[in-house]
């Protein structure tokens, strides 16, 4: 197969940090089931992945999806669950309780798609949850460019300050930033129990870039998949030896991540 | 090897600093891309509706970068359809004809569908260079004049003999392509938005391998990322051949 680069990035194993699975009106995505998912991820060098439905971010009740997703991800250890939950949704302590209890790993919100303000008082019950439970919460701050969605369902970023606000008032979470912009990083600068994964940041060297701001240790590998060539994610990790030494992008590519979530169940 | 059809600098004013083309040669050899098409720093200077010194300006900054790198750059003359065209003439004569830049670059000043580009297409014709136009659909509002790509078809529809590159596969996506599926003058380059899964494929099937051109938009992007929406498409050794190389070395006219 071709490559982008020589590619450093093929001697380390990836945690992936934010995959989905499941159909989306907006795309035509590929592959669709876990078991094809898994055997695309692993093709990649992926030996471990968060995953979320996508169906969850549009049905009215998103356990609806979250429920057959944590039961199938619950038989391969591949997979670390992470249930998205609506917190504006009555029961959704109830909600919580369960994915927990079906093998959930940590929480994803899209507050955008489902109307509701990263400073709602429900959202901060929730990270108190998730704070005393020692769980990741993921905020995807978008699920495709906003140029790019139907023209009848225009759904906005997530705007990155109130992230970086949810996590300050919360310092002994961990705050995960998922789908975040190259020019939205320097927003989460100054929470730091916010890490990012590196999906949707790109800047002429990207990780070298995002290092900057952030700093390795705040760097986590996802590759938004399906959505996106895995490939042209990987390639972010291809960075110059001189600017990128080793333990830095094992910190990136598994490390960080591992830590957040540690083997085993 | 590979081409890269869309790239820019990004320093202001009428010279590329040696630290941006010292790390633009670093990086393409680094990814394998031979040669670099300059549509200049257009978001460094002038903005969206640059002046004629502005375009003085950003033109000097690509023959700069293709004096220094003459075995990397290859200029794009940057034009404002909206100057006068004894103004466009002179421009184009001296970075084209006198300068040996391979083609035109038109972004936002003016739309596509704007009688004022036909003097610029005609001209382009004459001299056997593409147009490369900046082309996008999005739900979000529209910055200036940006053209829409069913807008860039009725610019190559009213100009058969002039080859356009529409920019932007990414910002274009499954309607773009549709745009300009019946349109053998036009190209479309790959860069723009996410690399995003399937839409090379989709390309391939509506209009082949053969109307396609690698480009990136670094360093607004990043070349590896760029690259890998093609590596990672499911395509074949001679579909990705012809996207990174054959197609743009036929257009730009390499003889190499
Ligand atoms: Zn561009």
């Amino acid at each position: 197969m071709e490559k982008c680069s020589e590619g450093r990035q093929a001697a380390y194993k990836l945690i992936d940090t934010s995959v989905f699975c499941g159909p989306w009106p907006f795309r035509s995505l590929r592959p669709r089931t876990l078991p094809e998912l898994k055997e695309y991820l692993a093709g990649h060098g992926v030996c471990r992945a968060w995953v979320t439905s996508t169906e969850a971010v549009l049905l009215p009740d998103p356990m609806t999806a979250n429920e057959p997703l944590l039961v199938e991800a619950a038989k391969d250890p591949f997979w670390v669950p992470v249930t998205l939950l609506d917190p504006s949704l009555p029961g959704w302590e109830d909600d919580y309780r369960r994915s927990l209890a079906m093998g959930a790993r940590a929480v994803k919100l899209t507050p955008n798609y489902h109307q509701y303000s990263l400073s709602s008082p429900a959202v901060d019950r929730l990270a108190g949850l998730l704070t005393a439970d020692r769980l990741p919460f993921c905020i995807q701050m978008r699920m495709m460019d906003e140029r790019a969605h139907h023209p009848l369902m225009k759904v906005p970023g997530v705007p990155a300050a109130e992230v970086a606000e949810l996590a300050l008032r919360h310092p002994e979470l961990s705050v995960v930033a998922c789908a975040v912009y190259n020019a939205e990083l320097r927003f989460l600068q100054k929470a730091p129990n916010v890490v990012a994964e590196i999906s949707y940041v790109e800047s002429v060297e990207t990780l070298l870039q995002a290092k900057s701001v952030l700093g390795v240790e705040r760097l986590l590998f996802g590759s938004h998949s399906p959505f996106l060539y895995m490939a042209a994610v990987q390639a972010k990790l291809d960075a110059h030896p001189d600017m990128i030494n080793e333990v830095e992008l094992r910190a990136v590519c598994y490390e960080n991540a591992g830590r957040l979530i540690p083997d085993g169940r | 090897m590979r081409i890269d059809i869309h790239t820019h600098l990004i320093t202001p004013g009428a010279v590329p600093s040696a630290a941006e083309l010292a790390r633009a040669a670093r990086l393409a050899q680094h990814f394998h891309i031979r040669r670099v098409v300059l549509l200049g720093n257009i978001t460094a200077t002038g903005g969206r509706n640059p002046s004629p010194e502005d375009i003085v300006a950003i033109n000097d900054h690509t023959l700069a970068a293709m004096a220094a790198r003459p075995e990397l750059y290859i200029g794009f003359c940057y034009l404002n359809p909206a100057h006068s065209p004894a103004f466009i003439q002179e421009e184009i004569d001296r970075c084209i004809v006198a300068g040996g830049m391979k083609g035109i670059k038109l972004w936002i000043s003016v739309k596509a569908t704007d009688p004022r580009l036909d003097l610029i297409m005609e001209r382009a014709r004459e001299l056997n260079v593409p147009v490369l136009h900046h082309s996008w659909y999005q739900v979000t509002p529209v910055d200036h004049n940006g053209s829409t790509p069913d807008e860039i078809a009725h610019l190559a529809r009213r100009h058969p003999g002039t080859t356009v590159i529409m920019a932007h596969l990414g910002g274009v996506r499954e309607r773009g392509i549709r745009d300009i599926e019946e349109l053998p003058n036009v190209y479309v380059d790959t860069s723009g938005s996410q690399p995003e899964a399937g839409m090379v494929e989709y390309a391939v099937r509506r209009i082949g391998a053969g109307r396609i051109i690698f480009g990136s938009d670094w360093p607004l992007r990043d070349f590896g990322v760029q690259l890998g929406r093609i590596v990672g498409a499911d395509l074949t050794a001679e579909e990705n051949r012809k996207i990174f190389y054959d197609n743009a070395a036929k257009v730009l006219k390499l003889e190499e």
